[in-house]
């Protein structure tokens, strides 16, 4: 079903909204999910709750990229399920590895002049993204708006992970810079 | 809430569709057929290395089916990887002649600098396609650089249009040799990428290029190793073939570097 014809059911309150939502971003949602929690049982937690909250959020909205508008809710839904875990001195997945890595690129918030705003930082990401080469976009994206594992990234592209390890170790200098630049951070 | 966490929640602000496409070429969204040829690479203009390339200006070698010549870029180059047009920017250009088909070949390595050189050694236990070395600390830049990569090509990927690409590294004089039925090429590359956020330090690798004209497969040796251990696997490597027959269409892409990445 196409992807319009869905959000008009959410329109319409038909149950069938969820099914056909489940069916076709069921796997999509979960891998999201997944990748940050490290956990099946709260992966899908997470999933169950988008729909939920996708339920809720049409009408009013009519989001023009469902799987964007989706993946979205997902992974705040499991950023939040993650940040609550480890509260608790739980966690895992492939987030603290990436907060690891990323964790050079903004200097400390400490200081109130440098602190941002979060919509000012989400703009900076966005134009730094879209700067980017196509295939450095796919890379950067994936694992850190997916989360994915950096062997996934490397059996997509067909290389090496330390290929893939290389290339995301020069978009965070990119990014360093980039927000230096911005002076962001 | 750490720095990091505010990057990652920033990530929101990512147009949707770039996350689509990003979300499709994981396979999230879409069922995408895996690579038939895993270990092969189609690689971007960040990456630290390449292959060996051309400053013997084109050179037909004409000794068996496949011929191989190398000339001057830039040039860009666009390919489909995951769905996605790519384009991948080549200051040289390998490219090849021959046949649309091969036989594949695994290897085996039969010296090494060291006893745990490999990682992981398993990996290079055997017959293999691929082997790496242990990382290497460089004091200069503070980074772990790839000593060693050893992994095969093939000729039958390159043809009518496809090339191996250099970018990203400057080769310095190239030294052919011919040991036994095989060419080799030997150069060291420096690299066009600094690796400080000062721009101020440029690794040089070290690559030996092994070219089978016959039976068209290429094995590049190369890392941050020095030049007389990395000739050193290259001469005691154990090639042969797998039995199995390598076609262009098994390839997503007639495009493909030979590349050292840090560890």
């Amino acid at each position: 079903m196409e992807d319009s014809e869905i959000v008009d059911l959410y329109w319409q309150r038909s149950d069938r909204a969820i099914r056909e939502t489940e069916q076709k971003y069921g796997r999509y949602c979960h891998r999201i999910a997944y990748n940050i929690c490290a956990n099946n049982e709260d992966a899908e937690e997470c999933v169950n709750d988008t729909w939920l909250r996708a339920w809720n959020a049409m009408p009013t909205q009519r989001p023009a990229t469902l799987s964007g508008f989706l993946g979205a809710i997902t992974r705040n839904l499991a950023l939040d399920h993650y940040r609550s875990k480890r509260s608790r001195k739980r966690g895992g997945g492939e987030i603290p590895l990436a907060l690891e890595e990323l964790g050079d690129c903004l200097s400390s918030p400490s200081d109130p002049e440098q602190a941002l705003e979060a919509r000012e930082l989400e703009q900076a990401i966005s134009r730094f993204v879209d700067g980017l080469p196509e295939t450095e976009q796919l890379i950067f994206l994936s694992r850190y708006w997916f989360l994915a594992p950096v062997a996934e990234i490397a059996a997509r592209l067909g290389c090496t992970q330390g290929k893939v390890k290389t290339s995301l170790f020069r978009l965070r200098q990119k990014l360093r810079l980039y927000l230096q630049e911005e002076n962001l951070c | 809430m750490l720095n990091a966490e505010r990057l990652l929640d920033a990530m929101q602000g990512v147009r949707p569709e770039k996350v689509e496409k990003a979300a499709r070429f994981l396979g999230y969204t879409e069922q995408v057929q895996p690579r038939r040829r895993g270990h092969r690479r189609l690689w971007s203009s960040l990456l630290v290395a390449a292959i060996l390339i051309s400053l013997f200006t084109a050179t037909a070698y004409a000794l068996g089916l496949f011929q191989m010549s190398g000339r001057r870029g830039p040039e860009h180059f666009t390919a489909q990887i995951g769905g996605q047009n790519v384009q991948w920017p080549g200051e040289y250009i390998f490219e090849f002649e021959g046949p649309e088909e091969c036989p594949e070949v695994h290897f085996q390595v039969t010296w090494s600098p060291s006893a745990d050189y490999w990682h992981p050694a398993e990996l290079a236990e055997g017959w293999t396609n691929l082997a790496e070395g242990q990382p290497i600390y460089n004091e200069e830049s503070g980074i772990y650089t790839a000593s060693c990569v050893v992994d095969v090509m093939y000729a039958s990927q390159f043809v009518d249009g496809g090339a191996m690409i250099l970018t990203g590294f400057q080769p310095q004089q190239i030294t052919q040799e011919t040991w036994g039925e095989v060419q080799v090429y030997k150069f060291q590359a420096k690299a066009t990428h600094a690796v400080d956020a000062a721009q101020t330090q440029f690794l040089t690798g070290n690559f030996v290029i092994l070219f089978h004209p016959e039976q068209g497969w290429i094995i590049g040796v190369r890392g941050y190793d020095s030049m007389e251990n990395l000739a050193g696997i290259a001469r005691g490597l154990k090639v042969e073939s797998t039995g199995n027959t390598i076609r262009r269409s098994d390839f997503e892409s007639p495009y493909d570097f030979c590349d050292i990445y840090m560890g």
